[in-house]
């Protein structure tokens, strides 16, 4: 082993370490309990621990195992689980510590790790040391053991303090919850009572609705009741009236005129009378003063019209016979003036009628053509004279020029050329034909006699070249005079035929105008506008003339018109005249009768109207005629008749009146509806006959108004007690009770179950301890105190045959059995030396019944022991180290002796202050001394 | 035979609350304990409307005794005439949370819903759309609580042209049952029927695909952690030329989650900071949105800490403050979302690291103590000895269909629970042996 780095040990080596009895010896202090952690842990590694040494940088143990036969290497470092490698073997491999140290590293500490003190006296510990002990003494697999009744009390009793012993949920903390959840039930079932009760109180409603229904209609009977009892009450007088006005009516039913007259229009009928009177009288004056017969009054209104319009032109007809007078005045005198021009003009024209000279077509003679004629005629004439001067002239130089171009001269300076070229050619020809017989002589002579031509020709041709120049000069003259002389000639003609067409038009012109040939052209123009001003004055006179004539037929007509009805109305025909002035004197005489019988017609038109106006209201008497009447009385008697009628009229509208006061206050719909009937007034005067009294239907009234506020109250107290129901119904309709006594379920069963929880926990718990405890116990007996009981047996030199474990544990502890195999003592009866016998076996028999064996670790608390008890242990200690590795860390010299007496095999190391080597027993025993 | 299409639930338990623990929930929250179950119906109904179904079966337990209230009542008639309205039939028999006996209605149901009688087996027959007759519904309702009669061998229908469901609350085991004892091979050896619309069992299940289909649709509103799941109901479609159609429809507006989180998983979980980290994480998974015709209203989680660490010791100093203190966080923190994540409890089954243990490794108790965990666990006559020391407040089978007022007080001892319970007696004990050796 190769501790590195653990507490005050620090590179040390362990080599050779022996399987058998290991005996490390050092001084307090020197490490020893370092070391004993290391062994303690080795198999495990270290915990986290402040009971743990610590390390100078982390922990580091190396060790080499041999397991079955196999060597493997355990490394440990810092915190960390072991590492197991194997170095050597070939048994099966192990990889897992676990594997290797089959026992958990709280059981093998305490198990395996034997102080001497645990074996102090028994009598110097307290209770709980003692059970303590007995934890020590079972080893440590065994502390578990002895706990499980601890905590399975502690389960138990937190398992009681939610529920109880039974887990009653009406106890403990469960009540509260409990509580809760019933409220919450209650609750629900309030809430499902209810819908019971809403199903009862529904039905409860239904019949009070009924209820309500009929006393409803009830209610609508007495109402009616009351309103027609009112009705009767407050009309009852009128009623009364009513009748006795229907009795009065039929009384005088012979006064009745219906369709009588108003009063106004009676008023009206005197008005007419006197009127009429009046009207007659005042028309007799106005015919007296008019004095004419009816027969020329009414002709003189039939002609009214006629003789007012007659009057009215006379001033019209004046003026007309004025300007008649001064027209005929003019036309004498224009006739007059217009002979003397026609004279003038033409004297043979005198005499003659109008027609001739108004026959003369002035107006297809343009004025304006005929001056341009006349013009063109003259413009023609002058031009054609120019042109005939001038082709005299030019025949007079033609005649000149002739002589100078075809005159002798002229013929031969023409000539002089043309003998000049006949020699040439002469020349030549004979040239040619001497050629033919002699060339040289031929072209010798033909050559002589070109040149000869040539040289006589330049001669002539200077002699007449200046002749021959004049010659051409008149030559081009000549031929231009002779066009010259041919166009002269056409413009003659030419102009010769158009002075003719001008000459032919103004001769017609003059023979239109039936003027004489002596009358030159040049005055045609004169001619032409005088006889058109004639002509004129003619039409003119023509036209005054015929106006005249019409205004001459007009008042002769006019003057028959007013003539013919003055004659018409003349009642003495003696008295006629004639002329215009006799016509106006009586028009105006007329005139004034007329206003006078146009009078005398209105008024005997007003007085048949007015008549008519009586005789129409009259005739409102059926018994009327208009025949044979005075008309005076007949006034005066339709008067006192028309007055009776108004009379018993007033008396009618009196009933009527009253009937329709009545008739409205039955016209609202609450009393048309408590009558229910269509003559609501029938049905009126029907009820008030049945009282006699006005006091006896306000005795009635007043008896149904309280009945009918009886059964008010009745249907108030219906409607309050369905009202009552209602509420309740709605109440009863909510889901609330349900809904919370839920909620207050299921919150409080949730906190229940929790608890539920809890308690069953705590209650599994304990159960479950009671099991393993049991189930251990079991086990000890049935293997672990088989050990124990030899390793005991052999202790005690065979007097006692085994151990078991009495129940319960804690308090009975052990029991030794007896060599006699039937008899048992329990520990307390032992003497001192066999308990701990007792209690060493039952700790080597649990630790030889661990495999594989692992190392023992005996603490030095041996000190105490005698040294009898201490040589059994060590006997009992070295008999194990035959199977197990043993280590005992030690400070007393004394157990180095007991071990050393033992002569048994046993390796020494010497420990001082954290070094480690081996060492004798000698020098072991020297350095605890 | 016509093609039809239906909608088949069960369990509905209207008007009964969902198990949220708080002392003052949220409103919306609130408003979920008290009307989860009422909206989930609704929910079903407003499907049947818009898949334009040809009816509705309800196979029992429509209300609950324990819940009887008003509201309910008036609810489902509400829902029902929206149903009469869009011309749907509504078929339901009672179960053994709703006898008949025990059921008295308040108010008249429309015409539209037909409840069977428990006397004796009745028929009614359906018309589809085209107002011809497509299927019979036949069906016997709970008279009492329980109804031990194997009353589905009286359902005689004519085999014909026409769809035959069966409306049946049971549990479907054999021997002798409370819940109309039935068999499986009883049910398909019917032939003459198409389509077994079974309720009573809370887990939607499909026990045969094949005709005559034997069908659990579970309870449309889960209540409480033992019916965790979304729930909903089955839209069949039954046509002679295709497979039947049974699909699932998730309706329910609350889901119940137990979620376990693991303190050495995934990362160590070493300080309080980490653990409300990792809660948060799985609150965001459960809030991943999910493409839900009618979305989640919110959860109820229980959160369950696991594993060993360091973090166990700092808990355990002191337990009840911790989780306490976690709740009323994650309530703040969590509580008042859309959709809600209520904390209903944390509840810690933490380890101590390994090394806690390390003494004990190879001890001869700690071998013994495992030994006879096993043996607890495993063994029948342990169990009944356990629940023997654990008095009243742990039963080992409660039978919450027969829950009574006394089963408010005590709680139910099943496997997993009592694995839990040996499990941190153990730890208790193995804290206390290492603390004994000092």
């Amino acid at each position: 082993m190769y501790i590195r780095d653990f507490g005050i040990l620090k590179n040390q080596t362990l080599d050779g370490i022996d399987p058998g009895l290991v005996v490390i010896g050092g001084l307090n202090r020197a490490g020893k309990t370092t070391l004993m952690q290391v062994l303690r842990y080795l198999g495990y590694g270290f915990p986290k621990s402040p009971h743990l040494p610590p390390a100078s940088s982390k922990y580091e143990v190396d060790a080499d195992l041999r397991f079955t036969g196999d060597i493997y290497n355990l490394k440990l470092q810092g915190y960390a689980k072991p590492e197991l490698n194997r170095i050597s073997g070939d048994g099966q491999l192990i990889t897992s510590y676990q594997d290797f140290y089959k026992i958990d590293g709280f059981t093998y500490r305490q198990l395996f790790t034997i102080s001497l003190d645990e074996l102090r006296p028994l009598e110097i510990w307290t209770k709980d040391e003692q059970e303590r002990l007995k934890s020590i003494l079972l080893g440590a697999g065994f502390g578990d053991l002895l706990n499980l009744p601890y905590l399975a009390d502690r389960f138990s009793r937190a398992a009681d303090s939610i529920g109880g012993t039974k887990g009653t949920t009406t106890v403990r903390q469960f009540a509260a919850y409990h509580d809760a959840i019933k409220q919450g039930q209650d609750l629900k079932e309030e809430g499902l009572a209810q819908v019971e009760e809403y199903r009862e109180k529904n039905l409860a409603l239904q019949e009070i609705e009924h209820k309500i229904e009929e006393t409803n209609k009830e209610l609508t009977n007495l109402k009616n009741r009351v309103i027609r009892l009112d009705v009767v009450k407050n009309n009852f007088d009128s009623n009364v009236e009513l009748e006795r006005l229907q009795a009065e009516i039929s009384n005088k039913k012979e006064d009745s005129w219906v369709g009588g007259p108003s009063t106004e229009r009676l008023e009206q009928l005197q008005s007419l009378k006197v009127n009429y009177l009046q009207l007659q009288s005042e028309l007799r004056d106005r015919e007296l003063e008019l004095g004419l017969p009816d027969t020329t009054i009414d002709l003189l209104l039939e002609e009214q019209v006629n003789l007012t319009n007659l009057a009215a032109g006379v001033s019209g007809i004046k003026e007309r016979i004025r300007l008649f007078e001064t027209v005929r005045q003019d036309y004498d005198n224009n006739k007059q003036k217009l002979t003397d021009e026609i004279r003038d003009i033409n004297a043979d024209w005198q005499g003659q009628n109008y027609e001739k000279i108004m026959d003369i077509r002035t107006d297809s003679i343009e004025f304006n053509r005929l001056n341009e004629v006349l013009d063109e005629y003259q413009d023609t004439k002058f031009a054609k004279d120019g042109h005939a001067t001038e082709l005299n002239r030019l025949r007079l130089e033609r005649e000149i020029l002739e002589e100078h171009v075809f005159g002798p001269e002229a013929e031969k300076t023409k000539n002089s050329l043309k003998k000049s070229m006949v020699f040439l050619i002469a020349s030549v020809s004979i040239g040619v034909l001497i050629y033919l017989f002699s060339p040289y002589v031929g072209i010798l002579t033909g050559f002589g006699g070109i040149v000869s031509t040539l040289m006589y020709f330049l001669f002539s041709l200077q002699k007449n070249k200046s002749d021959l120049a004049l010659l051409r000069r008149d030559e081009e003259r000549l031929a231009d005079v002779k066009v010259k002389l041919k166009l002269e000639q056409e413009n003659l003609e030419n102009r010769q035929a158009s002075f003719d067409l001008w000459d032919k038009e103004l001769r017609e012109y003059r023979r239109a105008l039936r003027l004489d040939s002596e009358v030159s052209f040049g005055n045609l123009p004169g001619y032409l506008s005088r006889i058109k001003n004639v002509q004129s004055q003619i039409l003119d006179l023509l036209r005054m003339q015929k106006q005249l004539s019409t205004d001459k037929t007009y008042l002769d007509e006019e003057y028959n018109r007013y003539a013919g009805l003055l004659t018409k109305l003349q009642v003495d025909p003696k008295t006629q005249g004639e002329g215009w002035d006799w016509v106006f004197s009586n028009l105006s005489i007329w005139q004034g009768n007329l206003e006078k019988a146009r009078k005398v017609k209105s008024l005997r038109q007003e007085t048949a109207e007015t008549e008519q106006g009586i005789i129409n209201i009259l005739e409102l008497d059926p018994e009327f005629t208009a025949e044979d009447i005075v008309l005076e009385d007949a006034i005066n008697n339709f008067v006192v008749k028309g007055q009776l009628g108004l009379e018993f009229a007033s008396l009618e509208d009196k009933y009527r009146e009253l009937e329709r006061s009545i008739i409205s206050s039955l016209t609202s719909d609450t009393v048309k509806e408590a009558f229910a009937e269509d003559d609501i007034l029938g049905a009126f005067q029907a009820y008030c006959r049945r009282y006699n009294s006005k006091q006896s239907v306000e005795e009635v009234y007043l008896s149904t108004i309280s009945e009918r506020n009886e059964r008010n109250e009745v249907l108030e107290r219906l409607k309050a007690d369905r009202q009552s129901l209602l509420d309740t119904l709605k109440a009863l309709a909510t889901q609330e009770k349900l809904a919370r006594g839920q909620q207050l379920i299921t919150n409080n069963r949730e906190s229940l179950r929790h608890l539920a929880e809890d308690y069953a926990k705590n209650r599994v718990a304990e159960f479950i301890l009671q099991k393993i405890e049991q189930n251990m116990l079991q086990g000890m007996k049935d293997n672990i105190m088989d050990n124990a009981g030899q390793i005991f047996k052999q202790l005690t030199g065979g007097d006692y045959k085994g151990i078991f474990p009495s129940e319960p544990l804690l308090e009975n502890d052990f029991e030794a059995i007896l060599n006699n195999g039937t008899e048992s003592q329990s520990v307390d009866m032992l003497s001192r030396g066999t308990k701990e016998q007792l209690y060493l076996a039952v700790r080597l028999g649990r630790i030889m019944d661990v495999k594989p064996s692992l190392p023992v670790i005996i603490d030095d608390s041996f000190a105490n022991f005698d040294s009898r008890h201490m040589g059994q242990s060590m006997k009992i200690l070295t008999e194990l180290a035959k199977t197990h590795q043993i280590f005992v860390l030690t400070c007393h010299k004394s157990l180095l002796e007991t071990i050393a007496n033992l002569q048994s095999p046993t390796q020494y190391w010497m420990l001082r202050q954290g070094e480690i080597s081996r060492s004798e027993y000698g020098e072991l025993y020297q350095h605890l001394s | 035979m016509d093609r039809i299409r239906f909608i088949h639930t069960a369990d509905v338990h209207l008007g009964s609350f969902l198990q949220i623990i708080g002392d003052s929930l949220p409103t919306k929250v609130e408003k979920s304990r008290v009307e989860a179950t009422l909206e989930g119906f609704q929910r079903v109904c407003t499907t049947a409307i818009e898949e334009k179904v040809d009816f509705v079966v309800i196979s029992g337990d429509l209300y609950d005794r324990e819940a009887r209230s008003v509201q309910a009542q008036e609810y489902f008639i509400r829902e029902c005439r929206k149903l009469a309205q869009a011309d749907i039939e509504v078929f339901v028999i009672a179960g053994n949370h709703d006898p008949l006996r025990e059921n008295q209605d308040i108010f008249e149901f429309p015409g539209n819903v037909h409840v069977f009688r428990g006397e004796q087996v009745e028929m009614y027959e359906v018309l589809n759309q085209r107002r011809v007759p497509a299927a019979r519904i036949v069906g016997q309702s709970y008279l009492n609580r329980a109804e031990t009669q194997k009353i589905h061998l009286g359902y005689k229908v004519p085999s014909d042209h026409l769809w035959n469901i069966a409306l049946l609350h049971t549990q479907l085991e054999s021997g002798a049952s409370n819940y109309v004892p039935a068999t499986l091979s009883e049910l398909k050896d019917k032939e003459e029927i198409h389509y077994w619309a079974l309720g009573h069992l809370h887990q939607p299940q499909i026990i045969s695909e094949d005709i005559p289909l034997v069908v659990y649709p579970g309870i449309p509103q889960g209540r409480d952690f033992g019916e965790q799941g979304r729930g909903g109901s089955f839209l069949v479609e039954l046509s002679r030329s295709q497979r039947p159609s049974v699909t699932f429809l998730p309706t329910a507006p609350v889901q119940f989650a137990r979620v376990d989180i693991f303190i050495d998983r995934d990362g160590d979980v070493e300080t309080i900071d980490a653990l409300r980290e990792k809660i948060a994480r799985k609150v965001e998974h459960l809030l991943v949105k999910k493409d839900d015709k009618h979305p989640l209203e919110g959860y109820v989680v229980d959160w369950v800490i696991r594993g060993r660490g360091y973090l166990h010791n700092n808990i355990m100093e002191q337990p009840e403050n911790f989780a306490d203190h976690l709740i009323s966080e994650l309530r703040t923190e969590y509580g008042n979302g859309n959709p809600f994540v209520w904390t209903n409890a944390v509840t810690f089954r933490t380890k101590p690291p390994l090394d806690f243990e390390f003494e004990m490794e190879n001890s001869e108790i700690l071998l013994e103590l495992d030994a006879v965990l096993k043996e607890f666990l495993e063994e029948p006559e342990f169990k009944e000895e356990i629940l023997n020391r654990l008095g009243p407040v742990w039963k080992g089978n409660v039978n919450f269909e027969d829950h009574g007022p006394a089963d408010d007080f005590r709680f139910h001892l099943d496997h997993d629970t009592l694995q839990e319970l040996l499990e941190s007696a153990r730890q208790m004990i193995l804290e206390g042996l290492i603390q004994g050796r000092g």
